[in-house]
């Protein structure tokens, strides 16, 4: 049995599709929520100073902080990224998987990422 | 002439599935621990800034001392726990990592996961929280950035952890 092309192709879109589609919406919410809270804590920070809620000791601790939150959430879109991109590779490795067992009759199990 | 195409054959078959079989880990695995330690300690640390939300008086730190070395602790933990996951090392990250140093941006992972510095985060913060309590009490707004920075550290380890379900 010969392996159809055109289908193929489109079993590893779909494979992709589903898994990009799925993931997209949990990294916009993501970031969407981290820039929110970014900007809330920029502008929360500066009514501190201007109340003197804060004294300098601690808006330096902030501004600090701020900067390693700011650099932590481009590291966890990054790790997010990752996984998503592993996801799509293993999806469409698991199209090919199974169309090589359709083709040639043998079955093999289904791979898996442990 | 029949053998070597049939041999031929053989080979493309078992080539093809030798790389269809190539599935790749890129991100550490999923922890249920660290995560249920994650959520829970999420709720106690909320507990503890609802109790503060107005401020503080010097004067009452004590009472709060324990509440603070109860989630500060956890968090340690639970950072401690993330860290000593092992993260997944194949050629792929390693030449993600030497293509983003040769742009002078920093590697991929640093051999950790992205939580476990967001944690960090957090125990600093309420580490930091507890000291000004004790040393000259909370005003309001500084509870609020407090809780804020926590908030931003919290979401990141959470729905990074949550992620790694797959």
């Amino acid at each position: 049995m010969s392996i159809d092309i055109e289908q193929l192709l489109t079993n590893m879109k779909n494979a992709a599709s589903e898994v990009i589609n799925q993931d997209i919406t949990v990294l916009r919410g993501f970031s969407e929520r981290q820039l929110k809270a970014l900007a809330k804590h920029t502008e929360l920070i500066a009514k501190g100073v201007v109340s003197g809620d804060i004294d300098e000791d601690l808006r330096d601790f902030f501004l600090d902080s701020l900067e390693d939150m700011a650099l932590n959430f481009a590291k966890t879109l990054r790790g997010l990224l990752m996984a998503t991109i592993e996801k799509v590779w293993n999806a469409i490795v698991g199209v090919l998987w199974a169309a090589i067992s359709n083709a040639t009759g043998i079955v093999i199990s289904s791979p898996s990422i442990d | 002439m029949k053998v070597v195409k049939h041999s031929l054959k053989s080979f493309f078959i078992v080539l093809i599935i030798c790389i269809s079989g190539c599935t790749t880990q890129l991100a550490p695995k999923y922890d249920a621990v660290l995560f249920k330690g994650l959520t829970d300690t999420n709720v106690k640390i909320m507990e503890l800034f609802a109790s503060v939300s107005t401020g503080t008086d010097v004067a009452t730190c004590g009472k709060r001392e324990g509440a603070y070395n109860a989630v500060i602790g956890s968090i340690d933990a639970l950072a401690l726990q993330s860290k000593a996951r092992p993260m997944p090392e194949n050629s792929i990250t390693e030449k993600v990592n030497e293509y983003l140093e040769s742009r002078g941006i920093g590697s991929m992972s640093n051999g950790e996961a992205p939580s476990a510095s967001a944690l960090e985060n957090v125990s600093k913060q309420l580490a930091k929280m507890k000291e000004v309590d004790c040393k000259s009490g909370l005003k309001a707004g500084a509870v609020a950035i407090f809780k804020n920075a926590v908030i931003i550290s919290m979401d990141q380890a959470i729905t990074y952890e949550s992620f790694l379900v797959r």
